[in-house]
């Protein structure tokens, strides 16, 4: 006998992520979740948010990792609120660790959380976290076609980074190439070009997030 | 000198498992591996031990498919006690070629989690579909190009439609 099951197979991650969407909607928490590549920035882009941030509003962030609590303590150092999750192997954090990690991170209403997720530009974009905005941080040393190759990462970002353009000139970076791949899959996006190193950029990108977190 | 377990036997030990637990064994290079993980919690680093002893590379393990396969497994075995089934033949499911996992990597995980469950032996059938895209000039719908998003017909940039995003269980056989 058939029977007809048309569910989701992550629907249960799903179910999760709407609980913990709504916990943050509850509580006034703006929850970022940070996407990109090993190495691309991510937790330079927070530093650097969490600096110029840090006096106006509450900030906690969730470190998701394979094995190494090398991102956390650079957090902690800011005297930030920090819980770092190992996945052990896993590509992606998912809606349980998130719930699991808001919980014991007892954050206060009014809250700017980041979630660095694992860096992998494939397997978190298919698990939805109850994130308000989705981060993605593309760098300038990967190259223009990241857009063509990883197409839900892009399609889906409510934000869009491109970090390190200081490294510009040294590299044979195809600025229309990437606004092109970028353009096609997601017309909606504002893209930010910034640079850590230099602080180029960085504050039309803390008056987004500054808006965002209204 | 190690040799290795028949599968038989490596079954039999994950049947053997802890309650509450599920006991996992993976092969890391000539060793067998236990890989534990307790049901209700998530993948931590406590869940998921990598053994003492053993050298980092051969230990690649897909963690993606694995919570993918626990998933699809979770789902049809109480879709099959709900309507008393003694057991799954077929689970068949929609794979959209956007969507990231592999095939054999699934069929792989499900062998060794279904056991004992009412989904042991069943037959995985991937329904994999083209990813499609539309033109946004002149609205013609194209499989995606191997390079690029260009629609063939004009030229300009097509979107994703949204086929090939697909990742749902479809149906399955029971008797
Ligand atoms: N030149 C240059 N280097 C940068 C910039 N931003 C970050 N880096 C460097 O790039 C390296 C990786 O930066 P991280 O912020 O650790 O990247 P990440 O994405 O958090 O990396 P993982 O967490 O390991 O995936 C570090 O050595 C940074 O100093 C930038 O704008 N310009
Ligand atoms: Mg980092
Ligand atoms: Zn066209």
């Amino acid at each position: 006998m058939e029977v007809k099951i048309m569910k989701n197979i992550l629907g249960a991650n799903k179910t999760l992520a709407e609980e913990n969407r709504r916990y943050f909607k509850d509580k006034h928490i703006t929850a970022v979740n940070v996407m990109a590549s090993p190495g691309a920035g991510k937790t330079s882009v927070i530093l650097k948010l969490i600096h110029s941030l840090k006096d106006e509003v509450n900030i906690g962030v969730i470190e998701g990792d394979i094995a190494s609590s090398i991102d956390a303590e650079k957090i902690e150092k800011l005297g930030i609120a920090v819980i770092q999750v190992n996945t052990g192997g896993g590509c992606h954090l998912d809606a349980n660790m998130i719930k699991a990690s808001v919980e014991s991170l007892c954050l206060k209403s009014d809250t700017l959380l980041f979630i660095e997720n694992v860096g992998n530009l494939v397997c978190p974009s298919a698990f939805d976290l109850g994130e308000g905005i989705r981060m993605v941080v593309a760098s300038v040393p990967e190259g223009h076609d990241k857009p063509f190759k990883y197409i839900s990462m892009f399609e889906a970002a409510d934000v869009i980074i491109l970090n390190k353009v200081d490294l510009m000139p040294y590299m044979d970076f195809d600025r229309e190439s990437f606004y092109k791949g970028v353009r096609a899959l997601n017309d909606r996006a504002p893209v930010f070009e910034v640079s850590c190193r230099t602080g180029q950029g960085m504050d039309e990108l803390v008056q987004w997030v500054r808006q965002a977190c209204r | 000198m190690f040799s290795r377990p028949k599968l038989q036997e490596r079954k039999k030990r994950q049947v053997n498992g802890v309650r509450g637990h599920t006991k996992l064994e993976v092969r890391c290079g000539k060793k067998v591996c236990p890989l534990t993980y307790q049901k209700g919690t998530y993948l931590g680093k406590d869940d998921l031990r990598k053994p003492k002893g053993v050298s980092p590379l051969p230990w690649r393990i897909s963690m993606h498919e694995y919570a993918v396969t626990k998933s699809i497994i979770d789902t049809v075995t109480k879709e099959a006690e709900q309507i008393n089934a003694n057991r799954i033949t077929v689970i068949t499911l929609a794979i959209g070629d956007l969507s990231t996992i592999l095939d054999e990597s699934v069929q792989m995980y499900f062998d060794i989690i279904s056991e004992g469950t009412l989904a042991e032996g069943a037959k995985l059938v991937f329904k994999r579909i083209p990813a499609m895209f539309r033109c946004r000039s002149c609205g013609k719908e194209f499989p995606k190009p191997g390079r690029g998003f260009d629609c063939p017909e004009c030229g300009n940039l097509g979107y994703p439609t949204g086929a090939g995003k697909e990742f749902y269980i479809e149906s399955i056989e029971v008797e």
